[in-house]
């Protein structure tokens, strides 16, 4: 284990080393990055049912000591796999950042930012835990800020301010929770002995702390401010793998906690705002990555609801549904790693080769870059969660998690399991039509403006080989649904008390493909033998009644979902503006969506640190002189507080 | 030999469906003082679509040629999905008779649609894909909240296990929940069958069948049997759960043909309802009616949580 | 009886070196007073050691003469010859002012300090504490009231000689860590900041911190 650490540590220091030399640096750095992430996948993968300790040398303040266990060796495989992806595509792909970074920074950083992610898992104790989380997060905002141009510093500072506040509940949530079990480690964190109120307070301080790093609602303004500013390997890291860090350590943290129903309800409600939210903004925007940055959010909503049900089994002491709930959590966790961290490389593929973010300007791709467009088509199917891939595989299990959880009693669980499944399945119904209108608007069709598209062609095959790979395990998780459902259960199993091992009556993925296979030769049969006419298409224009087509005829990303947006009009504030210019010229018509939280909750916050900001700046005059002074005034005040008062 | 069953039980509904199809032209014809086509119109229509050659648009890509298989897919998955010809015994069918593998499949055989109207750049396919995604959020949440009565009542997402359930009598019409929902249930159905006045299903321009502008030949003859399969299959998803008294027989054979008669009599009769009104307009009349639907459906899952 | 007072010189004549160090108008001049300063702070290591038999301290001295009597002067000569400079600029208030206010607050403030230090010492001399605050209040004055950017590198190393010597008469017997610490720290904040000197001189063409005021609030 230790060996993996330093060796991702060396491969950081040696990419930047070569700083003189960016082309270099990026193989090498990028390169060294892949293969010790496929070796660090295929070791954690392997011992799975083990437990790691590691104690770092030394002699500091308080001994950091490391230590990974089941759960913990799942998530690292995790995180080592995607990284593994992801840098093979950004072998070739980070060559497009040379101007605006020095790509040694840029591979350097890479490499740590998977160091801190793999050690933030890892830690075992409360003071490297915090650490190495705000390195991660500093890290993070480095990669964000390699993308630089106007208004970058401002997005990066919205992340990092988020970031922060979640730091800080976290932060406090950690430290009660020490001194309440008297000691800093946490595998020594026995059975802590609080009561009901203080147990749902600390649980919330960690919702919000780690909820918003996770990017769930109210929170998840961060989301597609961040992805569109980052280049597009680093948002696939951050969203694949940096969301799932901090999943892990709310599931850790909240299973120390003595365990309520209570938890399972809010979880419940969460995760269903989440969802729904996240898929109306991903609905209605015209930029494909911010699409796919609130589908984040909406996956973050589905696991949540996954581990409400297993937090409510937990409560209630019903192993069954808990067991359930957090195979379902773990599975949507594995899948949601791979389809997203695959869709923004493939808006990476398409923005580099495009220039343009913008759906209403493209159009028609699929002919210049075919085999983009085919992964692009089965990683929608995967994340709108239809048969037989992986996305249905761990959405169905999170839709029994719920059907066994509200078949007690209790009005109040039944009110909250009935709200999740309608939340779940108002997602689904939505999630369909933002990605078919991604995939249309991008690469069906026509080119709505052919500058942008004219020069686009087929990605290099080093960067389709990860692609193609992680589109595969999709196929192959969804087929395969009951191997990896009796993997996580083992896994799972040494976190809830003991509990009978059996799927429960799940569905089978094999005999759906195969229906669905016999199916499908129906229909050749059925025109061999009607002798259907078989002979050569005949290619034409689109029919337009009468008219010359023109490619401004066809449906756009914006009128797509105009319906829905007038049907959903209380929620969403528009901003229309219609120029016009004589009658004999273009008319120019804007609409912008801007998100209702950002207006209601955090601008007026925003606003009011501003002015507050703005008037304490006086202080701030620029001579290096007078700051020296502040320090020295601070220091006697200090001296003579502790002197009298300590 | 469950699989046998299932092949039987698809083959025979794509045999019947365009006879019922038929039927149900000939009564509208009647409503409307006309002599109508003859009954087996329908099969003559596909069988001169297979004969004629096919024309495509030049921005189409391969979405074009596979989406008619991919549809036919779809639908026919879903109709195998009913448990007619099998029951809860059949070990391996009933772990792929399940409520929400249905629904799934539906919401891919929606997916397929959309894209594959937007792939053609026709303007009236991609305002009918539009339409589709819209229908589609409006009755999802209706469907399953009804649904969620069922299946938190009996336990379990397995349709075989379900239609069971209300076969002996363990559960039923005796829950005030289960028979408000099956109201609720039988309006979003015929809502998805996508007759007036919620979408006309032979017309062409903008509407749901929209997409289909752009196929002819043996892809739309295709497509045609899949629309009517899935139609069929929706009738029977109602059918399945709230009136399964076909599957008291023992006998797979005789339990598919009642099954059949009672879905083409739903089929049918579903004339009276279409062809009495105007198409509504999606943004007024869509929402205004189905806002009735929600209604009963959330009466009947307040009623489930309070335990009744 | 010999040795005491001969501690008690050396911290007399720290004193007056750091006033040298604080109010010199020629730079060469400041630095060999810095020189001068840090070869009396090896002498008192070594008047504790034989006063006291403390075998850190001699490694102390030692370590010190080398690196700060001899490498950071050098480094700072150098420095200010490739800058080409000679004298320090006028500042606010001319050249009288400031040293006197320097002086009065030094002794204040040296006059507080030592009282709370004796407690915690572990050598209970009185005038090597006292000098030590006064070297180090002296430092953080010159580089308030100072403008030059040379002068506050000066005053810098000016208050780290002060927490040098409050250190080795307060806890000698800490972890090897800590007087590493002190070490590296001298080298390599002076290195750091004489590389900002240079940057600065390329930007800006003087010295003067109070023209880099882009950072106005």
């Amino acid at each position: 284990m230790q060996t993996i650490y330093t060796l991702f540590l060396l491969a950081s220091l040696l990419s930047l080393a070569l700083y003189k030399k960016p082309l270099l640096a990026q193989k090498v750095g990028f390169g060294l990055a892949s293969v010790i992430s496929l070796y660090a996948a295929v070791f954690f993968f392997s011992n799975f049912d083990e437990t790691l300790i590691w104690k770092l040398p030394g002699n500091f303040i308080s001994l950091p000591q490391f230590r990974l266990d089941s759960v913990g060796m799942f998530f690292s495989f995790l995180v080592s796999f995607i990284a593994f992806a992801v840098s093979l595509f950004s072998f070739d792909y980070a060559k497009f950042y040379e101007k605006k970074a020095n790509l040694a920074v840029f591979a350097s950083l890479f490499n740590a930012f998977i160091l801190s992610m793999l050690l933030v898992i890892a830690s075992d104790n409360v003071f490297s835990f915090m650490l190495l989380w705000e390195i991660m997060t500093l890290i993070s905002a480095l990669l964000i800020l390699i993308n630089d141009g106007e208004g970058a510093s401002k997005n990066v500072m919205i992340y990092l301010g988020i970031a922060q506040i979640g730091a800080s509940c976290l932060m406090v949530a950690l430290i009660i929770m020490a001194s309440i079990a008297g000691t800093f480690e946490f595998s020594k964190f026995d059975h802590l002995e609080m009561g009901m109120g203080m147990s749902i307070t600390l649980f919330s301080l960690l919702l919000i702390g780690l909820g918003s790093k996770a990017g769930m609602f109210p929170f998840h303004v961060w989301l597609p401010i961040a992805y569109c500013q980052c280049p597009s390997n680093a948002s696939a890291l951050m969203s694949g793998v940096m969301i799932k860090v901090a999943l892990f350590a709310f599931i850790k943290f909240s299973l120390l906690l003595p365990q309520f129903a209570y938890f399972g309800y809010i979880l419940l409600t969460m995760g269903a705002l989440s969802c729904i939210f996240g898929i109306i903004y991903a609905l209605v925007s015209n930029d494909y990555k911010a699409s796919i940055a609130y589908s984040s959010c909406e996956n973050v909503g589905i696991i949540f609801l996954g581990l409400g049900g297993a937090f409510y089994g937990l409560g209630t002491n019903s192993p069954i549904i808990a067991l359930i709930g957090f195979i379902a959590a773990f599975f949507h966790i594995l899948n949601h790693a791979v389809f997203k961290s695959l869709l923004f490389m493939l808006s990476g593929n398409v923005f580099t080769a495009t220039n343009t973010r913008d759906m209403d300007a493209l159009g028609g791709l699929h002919k210049k870059m075919p085999i983009t467009s085919i992964i692009f088509f089965v990683t929608a199917l995967s994340i709108c969660a239809l048969p037989p891939l992986n996305g249905f595989a761990s959405e169905w299990i999170v839709y029994k998690t719920m059907v066994i959880g509200g078949i007690e009693e209790g009005a109040s669980s039944r009110f909250f399991f009935s709200l999740a499944i309608i939340a779940l399945s108002i997602t689904g119904a939505m999630a369909i039509m933002a990605f078919s209108k991604v995939y249309g608007a991008i690469f069906l069709g026509v080119a709505r403006d052919t500058k942008c598209v004219e020069e686009a062609k087929e990605v290099s095959f080093s960067r389709l080989l990860p692609l193609g790979l992680l589109a595969s395990l999709c196929v192959g998780f969804g087929l395969f649904m009951n191997d990896v459902v009796s993997i996580l259960s083992k896994i799972v199993l040494t976190i809830i008390p003991q509990t009978s091992v059996s799927t429960y009556g799940f569905i089978s993925m094999p005999i759906i493909v195969m229906v669905m296979v016999l199916c499908s030769i129906l229909p050749f049969i059925f025109l061999y033998l009607l002798k259907a006419n078989n002979k050569e298409v005949r290619v034409t224009d689109p029919w337009a009644c009468g008219f010359i087509y023109n490619k401004n005829m066809q449906i756009g990303s914006n009128s797509f979902t105009g319906d829905i947006r007038k049907a959903l009009s209380f929620l969403l504030k528009h901003e229309q503006e219609i120029k016009l210019d004589g009658y004999f010229s273009k008319v120019v018509y804007t609409k912008k969506t801007h998100d209702l939280f950002w207006e209601k909750l955090y601008a007026p916050v925003i606003d009011m640190v501003m002015l507050i900001a703005d008037k304490i700046g006086i202080f701030q005059n620029g001579r290096t002189n007078l700051y020296a002074g502040y320090i020295l005034i601070y220091l006697c005040l200090v001296l003579i507080f502790g002197y009298y008062y300590l | 030999m469950d699989f046998v069953y299932l092949l039987l039980q698809l083959v025979s509904a794509i045999v019947v469906a365009p006879l019922f199809d038929g039927i149900s032209r000939k009564l509208r014809a009647k409503f409307q003082s006309r002599i109508g086509p003859s009954i087996f119109q329908t099969y003559y229509d596909i069988y001169k679509l297979l004969k004629r050659g096919r024309t495509k648009s030049s921005s189409t890509s391969y979405i074009y040629q596979v989406s008619p298989y991919l549809l036919f897919i779809c639908a026919a998955a879903m109709f195998c999905a009913l448990p007619i010809t099998y029951g809860a015994q059949s070990a391996p069918l009933s772990q792929f008779s399940d409520i929400f593998v249905l629904l799934y499949l539906g919401a891919l055989f929606r997916f397929i649609f959309i894209v594959a109207g937007i792939d053609t750049a026709n303007p009236f396919a991609g305002v009918s894909a539009s339409r589709e995604g819209t229908i589609g959020f409006y009755t999802e949440e209706v469907a399953v909240i009804c649904l969620i009565v069922v299946m938190m009542g009996t336990g379990s997402t397995s349709l075989s296990y379900i239609s069971s359930l209300v076969q002996e009598g363990s559960y039923g019409y005796a829950v005030p929940s289960f028979s408000i929902a099956s109201t609720a249930f039988l309006w979003v159905m015929y809502v998805e069958t996508g007759r007036k006045p919620y979408d006309l299903a032979e017309a062409e321009q903008e509407l749901q069948e929209g997409v289909l502008g752009e196929f002819c030949g043996k892809d739309f003859a295709i497509i045609d049997i899949a629309i009517l399969l899935k139609q069929m299959t929706v009738l029977g998803f109602f059918l399945v759960i709230f009136m399964p008294w076909a599957g008291l027989v023992d006998n797979p054979i005789l339990s598919l043909i009642i099954f059949l008669a009672e879905i083409g009599f739903l089929y049918v009769m579903g004339v009276f309802i279409d062809n009495f009104g105007p198409r509504f307009t999606i943004n007024k009349g869509m929402k205004r009616t189905m806002l009735f639907a929600l209604a009963i459906s959330c009466t009947s899952l307040a009623l489930y949580i309070m335990g009744i | 009886m010999a040795n005491i007072n001969i501690i008690d010189i050396i911290a007399v004549l720290m004193m007056g070196t750091s006033f040298a160090v604080f109010g010199l108008r020629q730079y060469r001049h400041s630095v060999l007073a810095y020189a001068l300063q840090t070869l009396l702070l090896v002498a008192i290591f070594l008047a504790l050691y034989t006063k006291y038999g403390t075998h850190e301290l001699l490694a102390w001295s030692v370590t010190a003469f080398i690196i700060k009597v001899v490498c950071v002067p050098l480094y700072l000569m150098r420095l200010i010859k490739k800058l080409n400079l000679v004298v320090e600029d006028e500042p606010v208030g001319g050249f009288f002012i400031s040293p006197v206010v320097a002086l009065s607050f030094s002794l204040a403030v040296a006059m507080m300090f030592y009282k709370v230090f004796i407690h915690f010492s572990i050598f209970k001399d009185v005038l090597p504490l006292f000098a030590a605050s006064f070297i180090f209040m002296m430092g953080i004055f010159g580089f308030i009231l100072r403008t030059s950017f040379i002068k506050q590198i000066l005053s810098y190393c000016l208050f780290e000689n002060g927490i040098h010597l409050s250190l080795a008469l307060m806890a000698y017997t800490s972890h090897e860590l800590v007087e590493v610490g002190i070490l590296t720290d001298a080298v390599f904040a002076v290195i750091i900041m004489s590389i900002l000197a240079k940057r600065f001189y390329a930007s800006y063409g003087s010295l003067d911190t109070s023209k880099a005021v882009n950072l106005r609030g």
